[in-house]
C-alpha cells in the first residue's frame, strides 16, 4: 500500500515535470516564432545591402582599371609632355662619378 | 421506425463514405500535386548566378572584368501609356519603336524581355519616367579596361541557343566552361509580402564563381606591339597584319595583336570576319623567314656547315620550272651563312638537297609545320601538310624558301622559338594560371613537345641569322650595339593557282638576345602597298618594337 503510495507520488512528480517542460516549449517556440517572423525583413534588408555595397565595390573596381589601363596611362602621359625616347642609351659600365672617394675623406 | 434509422444510418455512411473517399483523393492520390501547389505558394526559388572567371594580365592587372548591367523588361498588362512606353525605352536603347511594338504584338505574354545587359546610365533614365509595367533584373557583363586591345587573343561573350552567356573565340571560347561557373540556388518559405520566413524550409546551394586566368601577356608588351602594327600597317598601305612575341623558354604568349579588330565589348557591330584571329588562324606562306628552319634541318643532319661553299652562279632548273634569286643577282661562290644573309632562293635549293626527302619532311613536322600548336585560342587551326606522295622535286625546291607551303605565323614563331632556345619545340601557351573559386592555383607548366635541334646546331644558326641581321637588307634598321637574330620574309600570295606578283605578304622573324633570348617577334604584314619587300615594311616595325622591349625588359648590348 505504501509502496503503491510511493509510485503515484513519483508519477504525479514525472507528470508536472512533463507539463511544465511542454509549457516550456511552447513558451520558446511562441517566442522564437515571434522573433523569427520579423528577421526576414531583417534579412532581406540585409541582402540588399550587401548587394548594394557588392555592386559599389564593382563600379570602384571597374573605376581603378579604367584610370590605370595603359591607354589612359599612355594618353595622359602624353598631356603632361613625356615623350617616349628615339634613341637607345645602355650603360654597359658605370659612369665615373665626380668626385674622388680619398679626397672626400 | 426501425427501417427510417436504418436508411439514416446508410445515408450517413454514403455521405461519410464520400467525405472519405473525396479525403483519400486529396490527402493520398493528389498528395504530391497539391503539396507541390502549396510549396509554390509559400516557397520561393532564387536562382543565384555565378560570376564569370575574369582574366588578368602577367602583372595582375585586369584585362576582363564583370560590371553590373540590367535586363529591361515589359509586363504588358500593367502597361499605362503604351505609347510613351515606346518613346522613352525606344530612346535610352537605342531600339526602333517598330521592333519594341513587334515585341509586345502577342498580347498573351505576361513578361516581354527588351534588352539585355544594359548600362547603368539607359536605366537610370528610364527610372526617372517612372514608367508602369517596365521593370529591371539585376545582370552582368563584361567590362574590357583595355578597349578592343587584346580583343583577337582574349574572344567575348555572345549568348547560346538557351539565352546563356557562352565564350566565343580566344581565351573566352578556349575556357568558357572554366570561366562561366556554376549557378546556386536558394529556396526558402516566404511570407505575403515576399520577405524570407527563417523558421520554415530553407536550403541554400552557393553560387560557384568562375576561374580567374592569369595570363603570360606582357600589358605593356602588347601595348607596344599593337600601337607599332597599327602604326605600321598605316604607313606601309597594309591591309592588314601581325605581330606575335613569344617568350621561347616557356612558349608564353608576351603579346599577340592583329589587324583589322574588333571591340569585343560591342563585337555584334563587326564583321563576323574579323572575329577569328589571324596569328592563329589564317595561313600564309612564309616565304624567306622559311629558310632559318630548313638551314637549321641541314646542319643539324651533319650534311652542312655555316662555311659550306656554294657556287651561286645562277639560275636552278627543277622539273621544268626555273627557280632565280629575288633580285636576279648571283654572287658566285657564298657561304651558308651569305646564302641567309642574300636570301638566296637557289642558295636554298642547294641546301635542300643535301637532305633525304623523308628526313626533309620530317623536320617540318617535328617543327609543328602542318598541325596545330596546342595552343589555348579556341579558333586556333592549321593548314594540312600535303602526304609524303604528293610531293615532287619542285615542292621540295619551293619549300626551301618557303613558297608552296602554309603556316600560321603561330606556327612559324613557334618554330624559331625552337632555334632561339636551344632546340625544343614549346607548346605555346596565353595562360600561365587559373585560380579557382575556393582559392587554389593551378599552375600550367611550359610544356617541351619535342626536341628537334641539338644545342650545336642552334648555336650556328643563331650566328648565321645575326650575320643577315648585321650585313643584309636590314642591316640599318637595327639598334647599334645589339645583337639580334632574324630573317626578312617576302613571300607572293598564291591566288587561283597562281602567283600574283604584285601582292605580297612581308614579314620578319626574329629574337634577342641572341645568347639568350627573352624574345622571340614575328611580324607579318599582308599586302604592302608602299613597298612589297619584308625588309622594307615588316623589318622596320620589328625593329622599331624591338627598341623599346629592350628599355623596357632592360636589355643592354652586353647581354
Amino acid at each position: 500500500m505504501e509502496r503503491m503510495k510511493i509510485n503515484n507520488d513519483h508519477q504525479s512528480k514525472i507528470n508536472i515535470l512533463l507539463l511544465a517542460a511542454v509549457s516550456l516549449f511552447a513558451v520558446i517556440q511562441v517566442v522564437l516564432l515571434n522573433k523569427f517572423s520579423t528577421v526576414g525583413i531583417k534579412l532581406s534588408s540585409l541582402n540588399g545591402q550587401i548587394q548594394s555595397l557588392q555592386d559599389d565595390n564593382s563600379l570602384l573596381t571597374e573605376k581603378i582599371a579604367s584610370a590605370s589601363a595603359i591607354a589612359t596611362i599612355s594618353q595622359e602621359a602624353g598631356q603632361f609632355g613625356l615623350a617616349k625616347t628615339s634613341t637607345l642609351i645602355s650603360l654597359d659600365t658605370p659612369l665615373p662619378v665626380a668626385y674622388s672617394l680619398q679626397s672626400s675623406l | 421506425m426501425n427501417l427510417r434509422i436504418k436508411f439514416f444510418f446508410l445515408l450517413l455512411f454514403i455521405f461519410f463514405g464520400l467525405v472519405a473517399v473525396k479525403l483519400f483523393y486529396w490527402q493520398v492520390l493528389s498528395a504530391d500535386s497539391l503539396g507541390a501547389l502549396a510549396q509554390n505558394q509559400s516557397q520561393t526559388s532564387l536562382t543565384v548566378p555565378a560570376s564569370r572567371g575574369r582574366i588578368f594580365a602577367s602583372d595582375g592587372s585586369p584585362m576582363v572584368l564583370n560590371k553590373k548591367a540590367y535586363g529591361v523588361y515589359i509586363e504588358p498588362k500593367k502597361i499605362t501609356d503604351l505609347s510613351k512606353v515606346e518613346s522613352v525605352l525606344s530612346e535610352a536603347l537605342n531600339i526602333p519603336i517598330s521592333t519594341i511594338s513587334a515585341s509586345l504584338d502577342n498580347k498573351s505574354l505576361v513578361w516581354v524581355p527588351i534588352a539585355h545587359k544594359v548600362d547603368e546610365g539607359p536605366v537610370e533614365s528610364i527610372k526617372k519616367f517612372d514608367l508602369n509595367g517596365v521593370d529591371f533584373l539585376s545582370e552582368q557583363k563584361r567590362y574590357y579596361p583595355e578597349g578592343s586591345m587584346s580583343a583577337h587573343l582574349l574572344g567575348f561573350v555572345g549568348k547560346d541557343a538557351n539565352g546563356k552567356d557562352k565564350g566565343y573565340f580566344g581565351l573566352e571560347g578556349y575556357y568558357d566552361e572554366q570561366l562561366r561557373g556554376r549557378d546556386g540556388m536558394i529556396v526558402q518559405d516566404q511570407d505575403a509580402q515576399g520577405n524570407p520566413i527563417l523558421s520554415g524550409e530553407r536550403q541554400v546551394i552557393p553560387a560557384q564563381d568562375g576561374r580567374d586566368l592569369t595570363l603570360y601577356l606582357d600589358k605593356t608588351i602588347q601595348f607596344i606591339a599593337q600601337t607599332k602594327l597599327k602604326e605600321g600597317i598605316e604607313l606601309y598601305g597594309a591591309k592588314g597584319g601581325s605581330v606575335i612575341i613569344m617568350d621561347p623558354n616557356t612558349g608564353g604568349i608576351l603579346a599577340m595583336s592583329s589587324y583589322p579588330s574588333y571591340g569585343p565589348a560591342d563585337f555584334y557591330n563587326y564583321p563576323t570576319q574579323y572575329y577569328k584571329n589571324p596569328a592563329v588562324a589564317s595561313f600564309y606562306e612564309p616565304g624567306s623567314t622559311f629558310k632559318v628552319l630548313v638551314m637549321s634541318a641541314a646542319i643539324n643532319e651533319g650534311k652542312l656547315t655555316a662555311d659550306t661553299l656554294y657556287d651561286e652562279s645562277g639560275p636552278v632548273e627543277i622539273g621544268g620550272y626555273t627557280i632565280n634569286t629575288w633580285n636576279r643577282q648571283y654572287h658566285g661562290k657564298i657561304t651558308m651563312t651569305q646564302i641567309l644573309e642574300y636570301s638566296s632562293n637557289v642558295g636554298m635549293v642547294f641546301v635542300e638537297e643535301q637532305l633525304d626527302k623523308m628526313v626533309f619532311l620530317n623536320y617540318l613536322k617535328n617543327l609543328g609545320i602542318g598541325s596545330t600548336t596546342g595552343i589555348d585560342l579556341q579558333e586556333e587551326s592549321s593548314p594540312d601538310l600535303r602526304p609524303a606522295d604528293k610531293w615532287y622535286p619542285i615542292d621540295f625546291a619551293t619549300a626551301s624558301f618557303g613558297q608552296g607551303v602554309a603556316v600560321t605565323p603561330l606556327q612559324m614563331v613557334t618554330a624559331v622559338s625552337a632555334i632561339a632556345n636551344g632546340g625544343r619545340l614549346m607548346e605555346p601557351h596565353v595562360v600561365k594560371n587559373i585560380s579557382t573559386d575556393e582559392g587554389s592555383q593551378i599552375e600550367i607548366a611550359p610544356k617541351v613537345v619535342r626536341t628537334v635541334f641539338s644545342k650545336m646546331t642552334t648555336d650556328v644558326v643563331k650566328e648565321m641569322m645575326v650575320e643577315a641581321v648585321d650585313k643584309g637588307e636590314t642591316k640599318n634598321l637595327k639598334p647599334a650595339g645589339f645583337r639580334i637574330a632574324g630573317k626578312t620574309g617576302t613571300a607572293q600570295v598564291p591566288i587561283s593557282g597562281h602567283y600574283d606578283s604584285s601582292k605580297t605578304i612581308a614579314s620578319f622573324v626574329g629574337f634577342a638576345p641572341v645568347d639568350n633570348p627573352k624574345f622571340v617577334m614575328l611580324v607579318v604584314l599582308d599586302e604592302p602597298t608602299a613597298s612589297q619587300w619584308g625588309s622594307e615594311t615588316a623589318a622596320p616595325v620589328f625593329f622599331s618594337i624591338a627598341k623599346q622591349l629592350f628599355s623596357y625588359l632592360k636589355i643592354s648590348p652586353s647581354d
